[in-house]
């Protein structure tokens, strides 16, 4: 009963989110105005003829692919970030904490600064999807990396895939760390935003190159909420009861490389999502798989959404680095967590 | 699938009308760099600019405008605010994705492409003039400009040895660069009649004490702005191994305006006179 309170308080949340951030920007354009547009575009209207040439494009070109790829990105962040925390039994844990985020993004760099020396002949081929395509490849390596090291007799060992995901990430950063300081102010530019993350290239192109890689996972992650309950207890009630419990950490660890490496290929690395949000839905109602992962799939595209909003808002006519605005929203609530629950922690 | 179609739709609608613009005369203009406002400006378009971008600050009618850039960040909405239907923009401003978006919005976008040269400033004025649909003055502005280069060329002060002049550019002491061969910086330091005293490397490269005493220079060069982020005259000259150089020595350090010096633009005789008067 509790939990279809929840579910549907955070989708209505999600919706009245969605048209308020498709109702604000630097431009002025009437609710009215982006009704008509949407319902236009749907194929029946209410009040009458769609809006002005100008007020149309900015809603279905800019704002609408926007605020998808902030719905697709969240999601894929919080559902990562909760199955992540699961198999490594950790609350610490996050997408970026296992090196799949810096991998992706330390590839994204290499390709912006050596783009014109190394990569013209597959720039070329690949196009406009190569920066996507490598950040993709960059999840995709560091996750199989971090997971052929921490392998103890065949088995996956959690706290040195913790250690190796630390030592991944600090290599990764010393690597991007190089490349900004050789990279001209152009190239500076383009990688600032990898590094703080950004919703502004958003475009119906990556959108939709974005989706299945999150549909899948988001779709796939919840069937091994049984196991990940179980992991809990420990890695031999998994076996116990006939799962196995080294598929499913692979499973967990593709779909959510899956999910963040694309997601960090269109928006750069963002921050705290994967790691506040699991805490958040446990909050809201307890520490079962079955319940945190869609919920955290949820929520975390209704706090994106809402740091997109505010990233956009709140320095016109520019706009924050979304990255900064997670980080800032989550820090206090983290601590709060943090601090209410010490004593639990420690015990 | 409606809305794949529509935006097919809006796609080819919105290249119509941007081919259409290119004939007709632009109205609302906006311009992202100090250099390419100033030239429309000269042009005789400066009402016809909307907003700037935040180094556009001269003449004081084009600083009034208002910014749409902090540092080197835009909003894509933020511009079409203003309803544009030109968007001028230095080459590589612009990223793929934003190009893609205002396209798809039917507002034209030119990204201009600069190079430091005399010949450069000239192209640079055509380029602009072209994109605005006003042929005819572009060229008399351009042929002003390369005229007036030439006069001045010639009415430099002259030197027997062309002093080694080093371009710093600081903002505060822990980011300090130095200007190497093939900068624009480079160029307009020839043209004024002095020598880079970087040959070693191109572009700008971090600044560090022994490099500076080893090209020991006559003139150090530095924006205004960028010596008073050091702590003005008095506190450069007390930065370790300034006082080694012919520059530290002579007391020959010198600030000049950021943009003039750099833009490239109808205002280049007047930066190398500036410089020239400088340096020698």
């Amino acid at each position: 009963m509790k939990r279809t309170v929840i579910y549907t308080c955070l989708s209505v949340s999600l919706l009245v989110a969605i048209c308020f951030s498709l109702a604000s920007g630097a431009m002025h354009i009437p609710i009215k105005e982006v009704i008509n547009t949407l319902t236009h575009a749907m194929g029946f209207s209410v009040f009458g003829s769609a809006g002005h040439g100008i007020n149309e494009g900015v809603i279905m070109m800019i704002r609408l692919p926007r605020t998808l790829m902030g719905v697709l990105v969240g999601a894929a962040l919080g559902i990562s970030g909760a199955a992540i925390q699961g198999i490594f039994r950790n609350p610490l844990a996050e997408p970026s904490l296992v090196g799949i985020s810096a991998g992706a993004s330390l590839m994204a760099v290499l390709i912006i600064a050596f783009e014109t020396l190394l990569f013209s002949s597959l720039s070329q081929l690949l196009g406009y999807y190569l920066l996507a395509f490598g950040a993709f490849a960059g999840a995709g390596i560091t996750a199989m990396l971090v997971y052929n090291l921490s392998k103890i007799n065949g088995q996956a060992n959690v706290s040195t895939m913790l250690l190796a995901g630390i030592a991944i990430n600090a290599m990764a950063g010393a690597l991007t760390g190089l490349v900004t300081y050789l990279a001209d102010e152009q190239k500076l530019r383009s990688i600032t935003f990898w590094m703080m993350g950004s919703l502004g290239g958003a475009t119906w192109q990556n959108v939709s190159c974005l989706f299945p890689f999150v549909l899948i996972p988001v779709i796939g992650l919840p069937f091994l909420a049984k196991g990940l309950n179980l992991f809990a207890i420990g890695e031999n009630q998994v076996e116990l009861i006939g799962l196995n419990p080294n598929r499913i950490k692979i499973l967990v660890v593709v779909l959510a490389t899956m999910a963040v490496g694309a997601s960090v290929a269109v928006s750069g690395i963002i921050g705290f999502i994967g790691l506040l949000i699991p805490h958040l839905t446990r909050l809201l109602g307890g520490v079962d798989h079955r319940f945190v992962l869609p919920v955290s799939a949820l929520m975390g595209a209704l706090v994106l959404t809402l740091a997109d909003m505010v990233s956009r808002l709140i320095v016109q006519p520019i706009e924050l680095p979304i990255g900064a605005v997670t980080a800032l929203m989550g820090t206090p609530i983290f601590l709060y967590i943090l601090i209410k629950d010490k004593k639990k922690l420690v015990n | 699938m409606r809305i794949k179609k529509y935006y097919i739709v809006l796609i080819i609608v919105s290249f119509f009308s941007a081919t259409e613009y290119v004939a007709a005369q632009v109205k609302r203009i906006i311009t992202l760099s100090s250099a390419i406002s100033e030239t429309v400006n000269a042009l005789g378009y400066g009402k016809n600019i909307l907003a700037t971008d935040v180094t556009s600050v001269s003449p004081e009618e084009i600083n009034r405008l208002p910014k749409v850039s902090r540092n080197r960040s835009f909003s894509v909405e933020s511009i079409t605010a203003y309803r544009p239907d030109l968007i001028l923009v230095p080459e590589g401003d612009f990223s793929k994705e934003n190009l893609y978006q205002f396209k798809s919005l039917g507002i034209r976008v030119v990204t201009i492409r600069q190079e430091f040269s005399v010949q450069g400033a000239t192209k640079f004025i055509r380029q602009i003039a072209n994109a605005i649909g006003d042929k005819a003055r572009g060229e008399q502005l351009a042929q002003k400009t390369e005229s007036n280069i030439k006069t001045t060329l010639t009415q430099l002060k002259k030197s027997s040895k062309s002093p080694k002049v080093l371009f710093i550019y600081a903002r505060g002491v822990g980011t300090m660069n130095v200007a190497g061969k093939g900068s624009s910086i480079d160029e307009i330091i020839k043209l004024a009649g002095g020598k880079n005293a970087i040959q070693e490397f191109s572009e700008f490269k971090p600044y560090t004490t022994e490099a500076l005493i080893k090209s020991n220079p006559d003139v150090i060069l530095m924006f205004d702005f960028g010596l008073s982020s050091l702590g003005g005259r008095a506190a450069f000259l007390d930065l370790p191994g300034v006082s080694y150089t012919n520059a530290g020595k002579n007391k020959k350090i010198i600030e000049m305006n950021g943009p003039l010096l750099i833009n490239f633009s109808n205002r280049l005789p007047e930066a190398i006179k500036a410089l020239n008067n400088r340096i020698l």
